[in-house]
């Protein structure tokens, strides 16, 4: 998502033939309920951060900084938070990848580029408890489709959502293959921007496709495909759905991450003040993450359209 | 030379296509499989059927959790349709102070995603008096950054001096913003109500914390329940069955709208 920050040139034209109160009025209805499930939350979180509350402790007391402290000497939490770096870090570049592969075999005339965008695109708009149930039983270990291809090979049964080893890639293969689709929409339309001259004009000069494509399109698409991951980055990070569908956050909290990780926090074991705590942590890395967007990565498309 | 390549990407092409489309197969093929040709874990079906449809839509209330996602998904769309298109008339075309203060707050909107703000969001839907209801479910999304980028974007596009016109004819603040400017952003706004409507239908978190009754479960919650419940009873045909069942409106939709959904994201998230 870009931000699509209000640009400063001033209008040609604008039309002050209304009271001034009118724009606020058209502003307010739907700004009201931002406010009041978006802004005032944030507030609410950092507020209650600083309070105890939880079930031995039913009344908030101010605490200052000690929920902070508590969680950083939780290893459960500082497990979720290790659990959610690396699936980011892992499965947002590998998706944008993939998303690239499929926008390169799709950016193309012909049935065969249209029949496989079909394909390449619906796992976006299935349902993700639907995705997530389809691959709940593709992985099941008695009659599930891997069992069946792995012991065609003679590999024996699988089970990647039982074992703490493989189970958090298991469900990154699930938003791998919903979402690589999704970014591959933006790619190719980054391709499809490649000035064909410039392609034609290589290949002339007798150079590859693998070289065309890495000295040529790769550049120019630079800043679309840092777009995408920083997109990838958002997705991956804010994961608890297919997580809670898929497995709870086991096998031995292999799986729990961090917004898993405060919903049970605040709604299974009643614990308001660690989970604020925690969402404030969470709500940091998001930041840092929208601020190399808004700075970096928005500059750098500007710079291009420019 | 050029000619291999080709038909080498091609055959690549093909071959991850069919790998994506593995799964939507083996569902439907574990749904209407017969009972016989699963026990003998056999891949392909011998014999289908189609009675596992009519049993899972009765093993769980889908009924009532179609009714509740499209009620859901309906009055959403319609409140935020009319908050997004004042909104976004007023920051394209009117000058008033904190403008961009507000429109920033409205984007923030974007930027943190609600399953982060689930705690306070419970507290406040709590207090309501909205927990277990279909419209606690609902107004959160009532405001829509989305919606409100997505129209500014269009309606910025348009001639100003269509706007114009129309005030030489007469016509007031309120005529003008439904009858030129939405009519003129005709492609944002199916963006926008597709982009929206498989965004509700697909939502699970929230729905998931304020729900606690069947009769308040949209469809994505009420086939997590149901997956969960019967997993244990490897049922899964029936599940199978289920997750086709939640998924086909919103694939019919897509199959209609491929293109306007497509070029919806590319357009309007840049």
């Amino acid at each position: 998502m870009s931000t699509g920050l209000p640009s400063r040139r001033p209008r040609p034209r604008s039309s002050r033939r209304h009271s001034p109160v009118t724009p606020y009025l058209f502003v307010l209805p739907g700004l009201l309920f931002v406010v009041v499930f978006t802004v005032f939350p944030i507030g609410w979180l950092l507020v209650r951060s600083l309070f105890r509350e939880n079930t031995a402790h039913p009344n908030p007391s101010f605490t200052g900084l000690a929920n902070y402290k508590d969680i950083f000497s939780d290893p459960v939490f500082l497990k979720s938070l290790e659990t959610t770096v690396l699936y980011v870090v892992v499965v947002a570049p590998v998706s944008v990848v993939i998303g690239l592969v499929i926008a390169q075999l799709i950016n193309r005339k012909g049935i065969v580029a249209s029949v496989c965008r079909t394909a390449f695109f619906y796992p976006i708009v299935l349902p993700l408890v639907s995705a997530a149930t389809i691959w709940l039983f593709i992985m099941t270990p008695d009659y599930g489709l891997l069992t069946h291809i792995t012991s065609f090979l003679h590999l024996g049964s699988s089970a990647p959502l039982a074992n703490p080893g493989t189970a958090l890639w298991a469900i990154g293969l699930v938003a791998v293959w919903r979402q690589a689709g999704f970014y591959a929409i933006f790619l190719l339309a980054g391709l499809q921007a490649v000035d064909p001259d410039v392609e034609s004009a290589a290949r002339l000069d007798g150079a590859s496709s693998l070289r065309v494509t890495w000295h040529i399109r790769i550049p120019l698409l630079w800043p679309t495909l840092v777009f995408v991951l920083t997109l990838a980055m958002f997705s991956a990070f804010q994961t608890v759905d297919l997580v809670y569908v898929m497995t709870q956050g086991g096998p031995i909290d292999s799986t729990r991450v961090m917004l898993f990780n405060i919903y049970e926090t605040a709604f299974s074991y009643g614990n308001t003040g660690g989970a604020s705590a925690q969402s404030v942590v969470f709500l940091v890395i998001l930041a840092v993450i929208a601020a190399f967007q808004i700075f970096v990565v928005d500059r750098m498309r500007s710079e291009i359209d420019a | 030379m050029r000619k291999g390549m080709k038909v080498g990407s091609t055959v690549a092409t093909m071959l991850l296509g069919a790998v994506w489309l593995v799964p939507l197969l083996w569902i439907a093929v574990t749904a209407v499989r017969s009972q016989t040709d699963s026990v003998a874990g056999r891949l392909f079906p011998h014999h289908l059927t189609w009675s596992t449809f009519a049993a899972a839509w009765h093993a769980a209330p889908f009924g009532r959790y179609y009714l509740n996602t499209c009620i859901i998904a309906v009055g959403v769309i319609a409140v935020q349709l009319v908050t997004s298109v004042l909104a976004a008339y007023a920051f394209a075309r009117m000058t008033f102070r904190f403008r961009d203060t507000l429109f920033y707050i409205y984007l923030l909107q974007m930027m943190i995603p609600l399953s982060a703000l689930v705690i306070p969001n419970y507290m406040t839907i709590k207090h309501l008096g909205a927990l277990n209801h279909l419209i606690g479910i609902m107004l959160p999304y009532f405001g829509s950054a989305l919606g409100t980028f997505f129209l500014r974007q269009s309606f910025r596009g348009i001639p100003i001096e269509y706007e114009e016109a129309a005030r030489m004819d007469g016509a007031n603040l309120w005529t003008i913003v439904w009858r030129i400017y939405l009519p003129n952003a005709r492609a944002a706004v199916l963006s926008f109500l597709l982009i929206s409507f498989s965004f509700h239908w697909d939502d699970f978190f929230w729905p998931l914390i304020v729900t606690s009754s069947d009769e308040r479960r949209p469809v994505s919650v009420g086939l997590a329940l149901f997956t969960q419940s019967s997993e244990s009873g490897a049922a899964w045909q029936l599940v199978a069955a289920g997750a086709l069942i939640v998924s086909l409106p919103i694939l019919v939709v897509f199959a209609i709208f491929q293109r306007q959904l497509v070029s919806g994201y590319a357009n309007g998230m840049r």
